[in-house]
């Protein structure tokens, strides 16, 4: 029971009270073009939390054998990035073979799996040495907090859009890195200038 | 080359266009919005910002020979696991150096020397240019976006070290930082924001002084870069703009209500 | 000082002479007026140097704005007031012993960072001195937070040496339960115990929620459910131990939860228009404000609850209230068809 709440715990941070998208700017760059493209939102939300989940909770499954947890950087990289991708080839066949999916629903599934946002995320469990239902949290809480940084940025983006008294040289891309801005600075009301993850 | 890539042949780009490009009108930072999780997160010190420069210039001039020169023949929904897989074997040999010479710099950047092999830019150049083009001409936009990527991460890393922590390579300026708050991913947005709207500002000043006639010598290669900016601020404008006022953004000589044909700037660069 | 160019997207007309956004002048005049009271309880409480803070950051805000205003080639659009208003809200909630450069640098970030950029007052995405509030606890948390027992003099100018005094939401955050006994209910709501400037005396804050409700009735809708919420939850989860009716005077007292709700909650460019929907942005800002005090890294988290709000208020609503989806769905699916469709390299990939 106890570790259910230290899982939720973890997700709770990592999606809302410290996002790790908006807060860390991990993957930011791919929330803001799914931004751009609300329709996709789901989907690729979707997409992360399944890797992210994934992801770590297989790393932390590795890191129980003890050689692999007291090697170094190196080998950890290697290995994590590995797990990554073996997942994400397994998804591109599934959805290529048993779904025929399009050729630019495969790209997405590609965007999402590797980014950096789902990347980094087994070494910094290992840092803060999470374990397996740890890690699902912080996968957990990784997705969501995706999804969530999206949806804000992406009606941020049409407000922006719909601005009509903007000056013109913030129109587009500088006022959507000024808005990203405000909403760190937003969410830094629960976490100071730290973060947990 | 695929079906798919033989389909749409990419107009052919000079050198010099595609060099001004990656640093100016195509950064891929300011006006492109790719790559930006390092520079947000980590490019608080201008030496960190110098190293990651380096090591991201490095990976996407690797990057995009080898993409250009062999990745032509993977097929298209394998490649971006490929060039992870690339950029992360590519990492491994920079992370081994830089822990071994540099411990200090290894601690500052963290989790971000890996992330640095996942970063956007990588992929977007890989995926988008160098399988589709010659090898010389990747190399050209690898190197080009490159200076672009490094300028703009040791421009924000200067400033948020003079700002944020009252420093200058590591030695003290100020007796407390300006702004403690520059350091954190807030400060770093910030100061994207900014420089991205000098620069949009300064890309439409010169596309005004080209419309007016101002350049007496406007020479094709030049015209041709017009109308690639003018589709850039499309697009970026598209990438903000939904279904409200899609072309309010573009024109910036048009009045209000004025209705801006579309294939008015295709009209311009025609009249040669 | 052509550093961002001419600015050809206003109406012809406007491009030469400032105008006058009326219906923001009378708004932002009536917040002025309601913090008259507040700022005059400010120096009966510290004296001079609280005036010359308040001059201070009205100034500065008017000059940022009109210098704002120069670079981008625009006429002024200083009459509709909304300057003075940041400027005077930000130096509502400062400490009277704070030093001078601080309320500049916050008034500096709310008109070239949050208002500027993105248009004119009435098309603001976040409300400006909020924002300028949450980036002064930001960097300089400890000086914010940091308050002169009432009654003891401040330097106006000179050395910073000043009694310090314990505010209401130190305390409660710490959970000292001494307050009630050291202090009677009438000191508490007059302002008796340290704390922001203007912010201290509820009396006043609440007389100026009357003016509101008597001069815009529907605009008292949020604050309310706002401050409703916050006093549900310091009766029932108190932070203190001497009981719940001290705990719900301390909640409301400390800090600047009523002032946030009464002046940036009711903005009305960045919250809801129906009565409906402002009763839940209020009650949504107000547990997001508990939320900040009980368990965020800052003694007083309302600022970041007005900018979460600000920002979250558009998806919260669209998912509540939901009929409006599918037309705005429907003009964005048509619109994107219009879209040229060539993308240039590089946009590919993940588009």
């Amino acid at each position: 029971m106890s570790e259910l709440l230290n899982m939720m715990t973890i997700a709770l941070y990592a999606a809302l009270l410290q996002n790790v998208v908006l807060c860390g700017a991990y993957g930011i760059t791919e929330a803001m073009r799914v931004a751009a493209k609300p329709q996709r939102i789901v989907r690729m939300s979707l997409f992360v939390l399944f890797f992210s989940v994934a992801g770590n909770a297989a790393a932390a499954a590795l890191n129980l054998v003890p050689e692999i947890r007291s090697a170094n950087n190196t080998v950890h990289l290697v290995l994590y990035t590995g797990v990554i991708f073996v997942l994400y080839f397994i998804t591109v066949l599934v959805f290529k073979v048993g779904f025929k999916a399009t050729h630019s629903f495969l790209r997405q599934i590609g965007a999402a799996a590797f980014n950096t946002l789902v990347i980094p995320l087994p070494l910094l469990s290992y840092r803060a040495a999470y374990t397996i239902t740890e890690s699902i949290g912080a996968g957990i809480g990784t997705g969501v907090a995706f999804f969530v940084a999206t949806v804000l940025l992406s009606f941020g983006m049409s407000r922006i859009a719909q601005s009509r008294r903007m000056p013109v040289s913030f129109r587009g891309i500088p006022a959507l890195l000024l808005y990203t801005a405000l909403l760190s600075l937003a969410f830094m009301g629960f976490s100071g200038e730290s973060l947990i993850v | 080359m695929t079906q798919r890539d033989k389909a749409a042949p990419e107009k052919e780009l000079t050198y010099l266009q595609i060099f001004r490009q990656g640093l100016f009108s195509r950064n891929p930072v300011l006006v492109q919005a790719i790559g930006i999780c390092p520079i947000a997160a980590v490019a608080s010190s201008t030496k960190v910002a110098i190293i990651l420069a380096a090591i991201s210039g490095a990976l996407l001039i690797f990057g995009e020979v080898i993409a250009s020169a062999l990745y032509k023949y993977i097929p298209r929904w394998l490649r971006v696991g490929i060039y992870a897989v690339t950029f992360m074997a590519a990492v491994i040999p920079i992370s081994l150096a830089i822990d071994k010479y540099m411990p200090n710099i290894y601690i500052s950047i963290g989790v971000f020397l890996p992330l640095m092999a996942v970063n956007s830019l990588l992929i977007y150049r890989c995926d988008g240019f160098a399988v589709k083009n010659r090898v010389r001409k990747s190399l050209a936009d690898a190197i080009s976006y490159s200076i672009g990527y490094a300028v703009v991460l040791v421009a924000v890393g200067a400033i948020r070290e003079l700002l944020g922590k009252g420093m200058f390579w590591e030695l003290p300026v100020t007796a407390t930082p300006p702004v403690p708050a520059i350091d954190t991913p807030f400060g770093g947005f910030l100061v994207l924001a900014f420089m991205s709207a000098f620069l949009w500002c300064l890309l439409y000043r010169r596309d005004r002084a080209r419309r007016s006639g101002e350049l007496e010598d406007a020479s094709d290669e030049e015209l041709n870069e017009e109308e690639i900016l003018s589709r850039v601020k499309k697009v970026s404008a598209g990438i903000v703009e939904t279904a409200v006022g899609a072309s309010s953004g573009i024109e910036p000589n048009a009045k209000p209500g004025e209705d801006v044909p579309p294939d008015r700037r295709e009209k311009g660069g025609e009249d040669r | 000082m052509r550093l961002l160019g001419q600015d050809n997207n206003l109406p012809k007309n406007e491009r030469r002479r400032a105008a006058v956004d009326r219906p923001t002048r009378s708004y932002m005049l009536d917040m002025i007026i309601m913090m008259v009271p507040l700022a005059v309880m400010a120096v009966v409480h510290y004296g001079a140097r609280a005036l010359g803070i308040m001059v201070l950051s009205v100034l500065s805000a008017v000059v940022f704005e009109g210098v704002g205003y120069a670079l981008m080639r625009r006429p002024a659009e200083l009459g509709d007031f909304s300057a003075v208003f940041t400027g005077l809200a930000i130096a509502l909630v400062m400490p009277a012993s704070v030093p001078l450069w601080m309320p500049v640098a916050g008034v500096a970030f709310a008109i070239i960072a949050v208002k500027l950029p993105f248009g004119s007052a009435s098309e603001a995405l976040f409300v400006p001195a909020a924002a300028g509030i949450a980036f002064l606890t930001v960097c300089w948390g400890d000086l914010l937070f940091t308050y002169p027992a009432v009654g003891t003099d401040v330097a106006v100018t000179g050395s910073q040496a000043f009694v310090r005094g314990d505010s209401l939401a130190a305390m409660l955050r710490v959970g000292d339960s001494g307050a009630p006994t050291m202090f009677n209910f009438f000191n508490i709501v007059s302002g008796g115990i340290a704390g922001p400037m203007g912010t201290t005396c509820t009396i006043a804050l609440f007389g100026a929620a009357v003016y509101l409700l008597i001069r815009r009735p529907s605009q008292i809708i949020a604050p309310a459910a706002f401050v409703a919420v916050c006093s549900v939850c310091a009766v029932i989860f108190p932070r203190v131990l001497s009981g719940r009716k001290a705990s719900l005077t301390m909640e409301i007292a400390s800090g600047m939860l009523v002032f946030a709700a009464l002046f940036f909650m009711s903005d009305p460019a960045t919250g809801p228009k129906k009565p409906l929907e402002k009763l839940i942005y209020g009650l949504a800002g107000g547990s997001l404000c508990m939320l900040l005090r009980y368990f965020g890294a800052y003694e007083e988290g309302a600022c970041f609850a007005v900018l979460l709000m600000n920002a979250a208020w558009p998806p919260v609503s669209r998912a509540i209230f939901r009929r409006k989806k599918k037309a705005a769905d429907d003009k964005l699916l048509a619109a994107r068809k219009n879209q040229p469709s060539d993308v240039p390299e590089g946009g590919e990939v993940l588009s």
